[in-house]
């Protein structure tokens, strides 16, 4: 089937095919790491100042939709599992199946920012925004604006990662499409699926920490 | 296994899946039930929402470990790329051990200084 197949060409300061890809996952999981530790630093400020707010936190989730933030876990998670599937597809040489999985995967991801579009789009349009922007009326607390810089700050960032994500995710496609991966070579499908899991694996905690501090009422 | 690589079974990747799923039901259920009378930190005064929030970050913890171990494969995966993980797991521990130690306890090893900083609220205007 791909007979036109663009030979994946070891770098010379390797010594094997085998030793190029462990040293992309290291590279990777370095990364992965320091990510971690980016995101850790925002979610220390959200302990600090759940602490120093409480009435303030509760207040201001209650006016997140936590349908809309359980909808986006859902999105999430499955495009998680077809990139996971696209992994394995990759190692297995299914072209066909693995351009599907990662079509899957963009359109979830597309699917997750169009709704982060409206939450903030509803957020601007009430004026519940960071101190210094926020114009909302009718809130108790005075450090109700603090929760919202900080779910900006956090949820902004997420967001970056995902349309990032989604530029790799495509470029996957394009390159599967010209049949640059094989059995033998799928290191950038491996390494972009690292990297998309990790986005999944922060929103499974922004998720609870933003939306659902006051509780849900169906 | 060929040529060094695990190649996650379809089984594996599907029960992770729907395990993902249910934990997210149930973290939503969990929120439906209100255990903030529950506060394990009343001693120190410090209020989280009582039970609830260490039941969602036990539900995200579980949901977490399913995602490195089998999405990412981290189960199989070379020993040093385990190393990694964890000793990024204990340096972001140390991070917020460090500082919520202080923002937490600052009042118990210091109670003379244990007076709240007036807040000035960003909406409203300071009188000069």
């Amino acid at each position: 089937m791909s007979t036109n197949l663009a030979l994946h060409k070891v770098g010379h300061h390797f010594r094997s095919a085998e030793e190029e890809f462990e040293s992309a996952k290291l590279g990777t999981w370095l990364f992965l790491a320091t990510e971690i530790l980016l995101f850790g630093g925002l979610f220390c400020a959200y302990l600090v100042f759940r602490s120093m707010y409480p009435q303030a936190f509760a207040e201001a989730s209650a006016h997140l939709n936590w349908k809309m933030g359980a909808l986006n876990t859902l999105v999430l998670i499955t495009s998680s599992f077809t990139m996971a599937w696209a992994v394995r597809l990759s190692q297995l040489g299914d072209k066909k199946k693995l351009i599907l999985t990662l079509a899957i995967t963009l359109i979830c991801a597309g699917i997750f920012m169009v709704v982060k579009y409206f939450e903030y789009t509803h957020k601007i349009h009430e004026g519940t925004l960071w101190a210094g922007a926020f114009t909302a009326q009718g809130f108790s607390d005075p450090r109700v604006p603090t929760f919202f810089g900080l779910y900006f700050l956090m949820t902004g960032l997420h967001g970056l990662h995902v349309v990032i994500g989604m530029g790799l995710i495509l470029w996957l496609i394009i390159k599967t499409g010209k049949n640059h991966f094989s059995p033998e070579y799928f290191t950038p499908v491996e390494m972009v699926g690292l990297y998309w899991h990790l986005v999944d694996l922060i929103w499974i905690f922004l998720f609870p920490l933003l939306y659902l501090i006051s509780g849900v009422k169906l | 296994m060929s040529s060094g690589h695990h190649i996650i079974s379809f089984r594996t990747l599907v029960l992770t899946f729907s395990s993902l799923l249910f934990l997210t039901v149930l973290t939503v259920v969990a929120a439906l039930f209100d255990f903030s009378h529950l506060n394990l930190w009343l001693p120190w005064k410090i209020n989280l929402g009582g039970l609830n929030i260490v039941v969602a970050l036990l539900i995200a913890s579980s949901k977490a470990a399913l995602v490195v171990l089998f999405f990412m494969g981290l189960r199989w995966d070379k020993p040093l790329n385990i190393v990694i993980f964890l000793s990024n797991l204990l340096i972001l521990f140390i991070f917020f051990t460090i500082t919520l130690a202080d923002v937490w306890f600052r009042d118990v090893a210091d109670p003379i200084d244990a007076q709240i900083i007036p807040f000035e609220s960003p909406t409203q205007k300071v009188a000069p």
